[in-house]
């Protein structure tokens, strides 16, 4: 197995979910739809940590997590999204043998455990840092995760296979 | 795993305590900015379309309207210009220092966030942006710029829980500060319930402070409660700037402090201070 190849790609899926983190709906459609938006990042790592365990590293992905901070403005404090990237990866990679053995609505639940984590985490931080109220952003962000996690599957499992193993 | 989670710890107690990390985010936020205005895209395309599909007799009549409009502006701005030179030379006979004109850029927003309440705006550094200016949109008064990169800055609106804005009424110059209050509003700190205001006051920037330029327009008393048996009233005031719509804002440049502002209160310097002597 060539240890870069397909490396353009995991890059490539990280930076459409950072699109997708502030992809503005402002004129398009009604404000609820923030509500419903999912943490694809998470999604995304803990589907590149699955599938080809050897390729993503807790470092890397904290690295990642990085940009998503300033991305997303001082109310997250650097290293905010790095240590959630860190614990997706370390779980994903630590027990990617078991997960992978799990029916696809398993991991889901895998899934949404750790984005619930990560959500009571960021808003913990929100709150500390620039006050914002807990929300119910952590149940239906964790909700609407869960539930496109087999559309992304769907989606990169093929891309997976052909370009990156 | 846990060195980690440590740093992001330390790196946060960092954040929170000290600036030293400003650089770092303003040199990331470069790299990330191209996201912003990708981000940004789909709106303007809709945008686009939405204006494309505008049949001619609609273009026309919105045409007119906005020549009609123009022309009764220039018309108010004429007297404006008049007033202003009359208001200069008064200051002049007063001798006290002259309102510093504004110089004002146009900005466009290309990101938004519910929580906090921030935008994103498509200048930075590089086109003058400062952090601390106050951005105002065509009615009035819209937030302020809290992190600038070289292509984007983000703003915090007024309406944020975390901002205030010292204000005074039109009507009777009561000062106050405003406050953003959790459902897009506005409220008004700290006021004992025996004060003079009412509902339908118009509220200006009062320029105290020195981060906001004076006389801005921020909002309309929209509902006092006065309780007897509580020390404060709570006045509700809706903010005059369409914050949910307007898409197209002005910062505003060398909101220095006038002059005259310079000359009074107390001293800010205590070490270099060795009382006031003559000049």
């Amino acid at each position: 197995m060539n240890p870069t190849k397909g490396g353009w790609l995991i890059v490539l899926t990280m930076i459409g979910a950072m699109l997708l983190a502030v992809l503005g709906f402002r004129t398009a459609a009604p404000d609820w739809l923030v509500w419903l938006r999912p943490d694809w990042a998470i999604a995304t790592l803990f589907f590149w940590a699955l599938t080809t365990p050897a390729r993503v590293g807790i470092f890397s992905a904290w690295c990642t997590g990085l940009f998503f901070d300033v991305l997303l403005g001082p109310s997250h404090t650097l290293g905010l999204h790095g240590a959630c990237f860190a614990a997706t990866v370390f779980i994903g990679t630590q027990f990617h043998e078991r997960l992978r053995a799990y029916s696809i609505v398993q991991q889901a639940l895998v899934l949404g455990v750790i984005v619930l984590s990560a959500q009571i985490a960021k808003s913990l931080v929100r709150l500390l840092v620039a006050g914002v109220d807990l929300s119910w952003l952590m149940p239906t962000t964790t909700l609407t995760t869960m539930l496109i996690y087999p559309f992304l599957l769907l989606a990169l499992r093929p891309l997976a296979d052909r370009h990156v193993r | 795993m846990l060195g980690l989670i440590l740093v992001s710890c330390i790196l946060l107690v960092v954040e929170i305590a000290t600036p030293l990390l400003t650089p770092v985010r303003s040199m990331l936020g470069n790299v990330v900015a191209p996201l912003h205005f990708l981000a940004a895209l789909p709106n303007s395309i809709a945008g686009g379309i939405v204006e494309s599909v505008r049949s001619r007799s609609e273009v026309l009549g919105r045409n007119a309207e906005l020549e009609r409009e123009l022309l009764s502006m220039q018309g108010a701005m004429s007297r404006y210009e008049a007033i202003l030179n009359e208001n200069a030379r008064l200051r002049e006979l007063l001798e006290s220092g002259a309102h510093l004109r504004h110089d004002i850029l146009l900005a466009e927003l290309i990101s938004t966030s519910a929580a906090p309440i921030e935008i994103v705006l498509d200048k930075g550094s590089l086109s003058g942006v400062r952090v601390g200016q106050a951005v105002i949109d065509a009615t009035g008064l819209f937030g302020q710029v809290i992190e600038t990169s070289a292509f984007t800055s983000r703003v915090l609106l007024i309406t944020d829980p975390t901002h205030a804005v010292p204000v005074r009424v039109l009507r009777n110059d009561v000062r106050s500060i405003a406050a953003g209050d959790k459902r897009g509003r506005l409220a008004l700190k700290d006021t004992s319930v025996t004060i003079d205001i009412v509902e339908g006051d118009r509220l200006v920037t009062s320029g105290l402070g020195d981060r906001f330029p004076a006389d801005y327009p921020v909002g309309v008393v929209e509902s006092v409660n006065r309780d007897p048996t509580e020390p404060f009233a709570e006045i509700v005031v809706r903010p005059y700037a369409s914050l949910d719509t307007s898409r197209q804002v002005l910062v505003i440049s060398a909101a220095a402090p006038s002059a005259a502002l310079d000359q009074v209160g107390p001293p800010t310097d205590f070490d270099n201070w060795q009382g006031s002597r003559p000049p």
